[in-house]
Formats: C-alpha cells, sequence, structure tokens
C-alpha cells in the first residue's frame, strides 16, 4: 500500500467526496475479484461489490490503521458476499457470463482454460472459495487470513489444500477432456 | 516425514506457508519422491493459473460511476435527515419555550393583556350592531374630525418650528 492510497484514506475520512471517489477506483477490481470468486455470478457479484464500498464508506471512521484499509476492505468484501450467496443460494443458480468481466487480450490465459477454472472454482465450496480468493486475490498470509476469518490456521491450511488439491483435479480432468 | 504427512503439507509448501524448518524437511524430501513431485508441479501450476485468472478479473464498465451515485443518493438521504432532525429539534424547542413562557409570570401578565385586548376588539365589533348602522355616518365624522385636529396640529407645530415646509 502506498503513501497516496494512505492520504486518500485520511481525506476521505474527513470527508472529501473525491478521495473516497479515488479509493473507489483504486480498489474496484480488487472487490470485484473478491465477490465474483465468491458468488460466481457475475450481476450478484457486481452488486455485492457496490454494497462492500457503501458499507466501508459508512464505516470509515472506525478504521484505525489507515494501512490495514485492503484487508479491512477484503473483510467486508468477504462478509457481504458470503451473505449474498446464501441469501442467492435461495433464489436462484445461473451459468457466469464469462465476457462481461475480463480484461481484453489477456495474454496470459486462453478462453478455454480461464472458463475451466471457472468452472473449477464454482465447483468449490463456499468455504473453499473464500480462502482462494483471499490467498489468490490478496495475496494473504495463512495467520492473516486466519484472522480475518477468525478460524484456526490450522483449518486455513487444511481447507486450501483440499481446495487447491481439488483445482487440480478438476482442471486436469478438463484438460483432458479438452485434448 | 511420511509421504501422507508430507502430502497434506504440499499447498502450504508451495504457497511458502510453512516454518522455515518444516519447509525444508518438505523440500529436501520433494526431489526424492515422484508422487509428492508430481502433486508439487500440479499444484504450482494451479497456483499459477489462478492468480492469473483473478487477475485477469475486471470491474464491469461503469462501476465507479455507479458506486459514486450510491455514495450521492446516500449523503443526501443523510443530509435531509439531519435537515428534518434540525427542523424538529427547533420546532420542539421553540414549543418547549413557547410554553415555559406561557406558564411564567411574564406569560400570565402577557396573557392577561392579549385577554383584555380581545375583550375591546369583541366590544368594538359590536358598536355597529348596538348604533343600527348608523355607525357608518359616526365612523365618518370621527374620521374627519380627527383628520382636521391632525391638520390643524402639524400646522401649529411647524409654526413653533419655525419650519420652512408649506403644509
Amino acid at each position: 500500500m502506498n503513501q497516496d492510497d494512505i492520504n486518500l484514506i485520511r481525506d476521505a475520512r474527513r470527508g472529501d467526496v473525491d478521495a473516497f471517489n479515488a479509493i473507489v477506483r483504486n480498489y474496484e477490481n480488487y472487490v470485484y475479484r473478491t465477490t465474483l470468486g465468491i458468488l460466481h455470478h457475475p450481476s450478484d457479484a457486481e452488486d455485492a461489490a457496490q454494497e462492500t464500498f457503501i458499507k466501508a464508506y459508512q464505516s470509515l471512521s472506525k478504521l484505525r490503521d489507515e494501512r490495514s484499509f485492503p484487508t479491512w476492505l477484503a473483510r467486508i468484501a468477504v462478509h457481504t458476499a458470503t451473505d449474498w450467496f446464501k441469501a442467492s443460494q435461495k433464489r436462484r443458480s445461473v451459468a457466469l457470463d464469462q465476457n462481461q468481466c475480463f480484461a481484453s487480450g489477456d495474454a496470459h490465459q486462453s478462453t478455454q482454460t480461464r472458463l475451466d477454472i471457472e468452472d473449477a472454482i464454482g465447483q468449490l465450496s463456499e468455504e473453499h472459495r473464500v480462502v482462494t480468493v483471499l490467498r489468490a486475490v490478496y495475496g494473504l498470509d495463512y495467520e492473516e487470513i486466519a484472522k480475518m476469518l477468525d478460524i484456526p490456521i490450522g483449518t486455513v491450511r487444511s481447507r486450501l489444500h483440499n481446495a487447491r488439491m481439488r483445482l487440480r483435479e478438476l482442471l486436469q480432468d478438463e484438460g483432458g477432456t479438452h485434448q | 516425514m511420511t509421504c501422507e504427512i508430507v502430502q497434506s503439507k504440499l499447498t502450504a509448501y508451495v504457497d511458502h506457508q510453512l516454518p522455515q524448518d518444516e519447509w525444508q524437511q518438505i523440500h529436501a524430501h520433494v526431489p526424492t519422491c515422484a508422487h509428492c513431485r508430481e502433486i508439487v508441479i500440479g499444484l504450482q501450476s494451479t497456483t499459477v493459473e489462478l492468480d492469473h485468472y483473478f487477475q485477469a478479473v475486471i470491474a464491469p464498465f461503469g462501476f465507479e460511476e455507479e458506486v459514486t451515485q450510491s455514495l450521492n443518493d446516500i449523503r443526501q438521504a443523510r443530509h435531509m435527515n439531519r435537515l428534518n432532525a434540525i427542523f424538529l429539534i427547533c420546532a420542539g424547542g421553540g414549543l418547549g419555550a413557547f410554553i415555559a413562557f406561557l406558564v411564567s409570570p411574564l406569560g400570565a401578565i402577557m396573557g392577561v393583556i392579549f385577554h383584555t385586548l380581545f375583550i375591546l376588539v369583541q366590544c368594538m365589533s359590536l358598536l355597529p350592531l348596538s348604533l343600527n348602522y348608523g355607525w357608518f355616518v359616526v365612523f365618518a365624522l370621527s374620521s374627519v374630525g380627527f383628520a382636521a385636529i391632525s391638520f390643524w396640529g402639524l400646522r401649529r407645530l411647524l409654526r413653533t418650528l419655525n419650519s420652512e415646509v408649506i403644509v
């Protein structure tokens, strides 16, 4: 986290609207990745991401240390997305619209690989998705994830291991299917 | 360390999230075990693919504007609530002050004065009836009389003051 972001957060806490808009601009992709990773539904993910920023804006005064802003925001995003997930589970189950939420011309992955990963993530349980997203999107240490989710570090380790092993199996299967 | 124990820690090993001594033990084991090595390669590749997948996800077009709009709506609603609260506080305070004034001795005196004025106005409104509408004549004559007296008084006053104003 750079000094500019810290200054923006300080200004936003003092009520500077433009500063908070700049924060939204800087963190929108992180938050959207989190909500999409957990919800697996673009429209719900967008709404949940929006709600995350609104919650962050409303409780910004409670943030003690500006340096912890990314993890604080991630925590809000995770809780918001898991609440949405529980609510949306009752409502519907719609497939992900892939063309909507990816950077165009991504050199790293082919569309098929992306679809495979997407499908594989969609097959994980909610608990496994949450830890996977926190690790992959924010690069959080296991200890930070444990603190954020209020679970023992051993649980984080086992959840991440099971999730990653399951993804590996699914991706290998998908790879085999497409060949 | 047995393969079973090692395999349960391979994700943490790939993520470099193990204590140094444990990491070293697994690091020493992996090259010697084909099965564990295969899992590590698979996990590394999955990790890289996951990272790339999430890096490629971007917020939808216009997301920032939508958030800004929602926040503006919230600010506006807050502002309206604040104004409503100020209005209610002022209205409550004013009402309280008025009641306090009425129950105070000064309020009682004012009450008597208002009551007297009210009775006077009431009596004056009843006067035309008692005069049987001849009060029009009385009112007109009185007005003329008052106007004449005023004019005369004003002239005298100006003369006394040697004023150059000509009436």
